[in-house]
């Protein structure tokens, strides 16, 4: 299944970008085909065996993000948004409607490449689409929705997490019920920042005891296992 | 003064209301107080002028036909049988003659009436000396001055129930020539109820007439009013507000519509605004991704790497312009948050943060990316400008103030308030090599105020600069 050199599709109405990107992304072995809008970029989406295509959100046209839904509803490659707006409705409208990632501009080219690759690794090892982009979580009345990143109380109060503990509180609720090691919550929530070395686990747990639990020193819903880790224990509804 | 200002009603209605109300109230009163004591004076005179020419009666009879004082005459038993009518109007007058004026302690000696008495004696050269009116309780007279006339109010009741009990007689003392005191009592007719009542009766219904129109005009004019600034407040804070309908008088509705057109107005005006900042940040960050992009060709990795700050700062400063601009349109919705919380995943971006949460949480109605980026700005401003930060929450009902405080070098006070101008660092040493747009502050002060509050900055007294910044809770 994996091609030696996998084949990208970049949509981008700016051709000062889609030129140097372009050449850029050949140099590191991709081949590159590339669309200057949506309709050109549907029909050789129809003509070759796009491998993941890399798309401007806002074109002159049909914008990106309304062939992000096309293709992902049609069950097209996958795709990693290229957006200009940095403000965070924007990021989450991708993830929404079926992106796989998304860069915010000016990007590093390395940073694109490496986060092409990390896609598809993913597509090529037939694991599903993770649905990380876009879950609810819901127990004992808090809710959690991992596209927006956002967590709230019984009451609708936002509790605000960092991006670190919103890791960690989301690989414990999706995988409520099971003990999982430090060394295992390690690889779940290392980030792309990097992730947390092994104290700062036990921090980090502590932290988010602090903000969800009734009584932090004897905690409901996230248990220390004795040696093992720990584990979400309080029920877990997806919505 | 304070307990008057804790009922001084602070809205206009309330006031219209209260001053109104009280300045019926006193007038009221003051009328009240007037007809009572008129009618209580008059009462006394009346009886008084009875008891005075009763007096001087017997003492003329005595004088004349040698008749005892207080022995009725057939004569006067006649006069007053054929008139019966008056009888029965005037009520009777006791008289006693006794070798000692009857003095009772605790009566009120009426001068003037006492004075009148006088001069009415002298001209009638009825020869008494050391008169003395008073006005006294009925209950402490003496039973021969008390007791006949009660038993005629006793009778007079008989006929209507509705008579009062006298409270009140006038009591006369007077000297005879041949040393003997005449004294003479008599009840004062009762203070009349009914005039009493219809006073009540009279306030209350102008309380009625007046208060309740009073209180629809100033419902009227103070319902728009609220609601004016209600939406008022909202506006450059909640994104979208809407039009407000114009009610009220014509002064009110007026003001309702020039508000609604100044809205009008300003939205237009925000709205171009918003166009033309988008484009920009559009137009200014293909180029620089396209620059981003072709640095990648340069073969110096130390060379390239500082081009890439170099283009990762101007964004930074596009984004901080960015913000700035369209703060007052923000499309983020206010919604309650967890301010704790959001300190300490704040603070968790940064080293050598410390935080004071109050144990019990604080919650306000806010807008998290907006406030977040605020709180970052100053976390971040106390750790690379002042080593470390201090993070303290104290609210009340109304205001969340939020303390950061660090252990640097402060800033000259001089330079305090320029520090909010945009593009302002405060010393040559804070240089662009510190990183940061020179619009942290501005922006941090500008969501402050987008969310009823402020930011400022002082240097603590221990060393070290405080920013204090708060918004409503």
């Amino acid at each position: 299944m994996t091609k030696s050199r996998p084949h990208l599709l970049l949509v981008d109405d700016e051709a000062s970008i889609r030129d140097p990107l372009g050449k850029y992304l050949e140099r590191q072995g991709f081949r590159v085909s590339d669309a200057s809008n949506a309709s050109t970029a549907r029909s050789m989406l129809l003509s070759y065996d796009i491998d993941l295509v890399l798309l401007d959100i806002m074109m002159p046209g049909e914008d990106g993000l309304s062939l992000c839904r096309h293709i992902s509803a049609n069950g097209g490659p996958p795709v990693i948004l290229l957006t200009a707006k940095s403000e965070e409705t924007d990021r989450i409208v991708g993830l929404e409607i079926g992106a796989d990632d998304y860069v915010v501009k000016p990007f590093s080219p390395r940073e694109l490449v490496a986060r092409v690759r990390v896609v598809l690794r993913r597509v090529s090892s037939g694991i599903p689409k993770p649905d990380r982009m876009g879950d609810i979580y819901s127990f004992a009345g808090w809710t959690l929705n991992t596209a927006e990143q956002s967590l709230h109380d019984p009451e609708g109060v936002l509790v605000p997490l960092s991006s670190g503990e919103h890791r960690m509180l989301e690989a414990l609720v999706s995988r409520a019920g099971h003990i999982l090691s430090r060394d295992q919550l390690l690889d779940l929530t290392r980030g792309r920042e990097g992730g947390p070395f092994d104290r700062a686990i036990d921090n980090q747990v502590s932290r988010l005891r602090r903000k969800i639990e009734v009584d932090p020193k004897n905690p409901q819903h996230i248990k220390t296992i004795w040696g093992g880790g720990y584990r979400f224990s309080t029920e877990v509804k997806r919505l | 003064m304070a307990w008057a200002s804790r009922f001084w009603p602070r809205s206009l209605y309330g006031q219209i209301l209260l001053v109104t109300a009280s300045a019926l109230l006193i007038a009221q009163s003051i009328n009240a107080a007037l007809l009572l004591f008129g009618v209580r004076n008059r009462a006394v005179s009346e009886t008084a002028a009875m008891v005075v020419s009763r007096v001087a009666n017997q003492v003329e009879r005595l004088e004349a036909t040698g008749i005892p004082i207080g022995e009725p005459d057939n004569w006067y038993k006649r006069h007053i049988e054929r008139s019966g009518e008056r009888r029965r109007r005037s009520p009777p007058v006791a008289i006693t003659i006794a070798p000692n004026p009857i003095l009772i302690e605790r009566s009120h000696i009426q001068e003037d009436i006492s004075e009148r008495a006088r001069d009415f004696f002298r001209q009638g050269d009825i020869n008494l000396s050391g008169v003395r009116i008073s006005t006294v309780s009925t209950k402490l007279l003496p039973a021969q001055l008390r007791d006949a006339q009660l038993r005629r109010w006793n009778a007079g009741r008989l006929r209507n129930p509705n008579i009062p009990t006298p409270t009140r007689a006038v009591l006369l003392t007077a000297r005879l020539p041949d040393g003997a005191w005449v004294n003479a009592a008599a009840f004062v007719r009762p203070d009349e109820r009914a005039s009493i009542f219809a006073l009540l009766l009279q306030t209350f219904t102008l309380f009625i007439a007046v208060m309740i129109p009073l209180a629809l005009v100033a419902r009227r004019i103070a319902d728009p009013l609220s609601k004016l600034t209600q939406r008022v407040q909202r506006v450059g804070l909640a994104g979208e507000v809407d039009t407000l309908q114009p009610a009220g008088p014509d002064d009110v509705r007026q003001l309702i519509e020039a508000f609604n057109a100044m809205h009008a107005r300003v939205s237009a005006l925000l709205g171009e605004k918003d166009v033309m900042l988008g484009a920009i940040g559009h137009d200014l960050k293909t180029p620089l991704a396209a620059l981003r992009v072709r640095i990648e060709c340069v073969e110096d990795d130390h060379e390239r790497e500082k081009m890439a700050a170099t283009i990762d700062e101007m964004v930074t400063i596009l984004d901080d312009i960015l913000t700035l601009a369209r703060l007052g349109k923000s499309g983020e919705t206010l919604q309650s948050v967890d301010i704790g919380a959001l300190i300490e995943s704040v603070s968790g971006e940064f080293e050598p943060v410390e935080f004071h949460i109050p144990e019990k949480r604080v919650v306000a109605n806010i807008r998290p990316v907006l406030l977040r980026r605020a709180l970052r700005n100053l976390i971040g401003n106390a750790i690379i400008y002042g080593k470390s930060a201090q993070v303290r929450i104290h609210s009340n009902a109304n205001n969340v103030v939020i303390h950061i405080d660090d252990e640097g070098p402060g800033i000259d006070p001089a330079e305090m308030e320029s520090m909010f101008e945009p593009f302002t660092r405060a010393e040559k040493s804070r240089s662009r090599s510190t990183g940061g747009s020179g619009l942290g502050l501005t922006i941090s002060r500008a969501i402050a105020r987008a969310h009823g509050g402020d930011l400022t900055l002082s240097n603590r007294e221990e060393g070290g600069l405080r920013a204090t910044f708060s918004f409503k809770g």
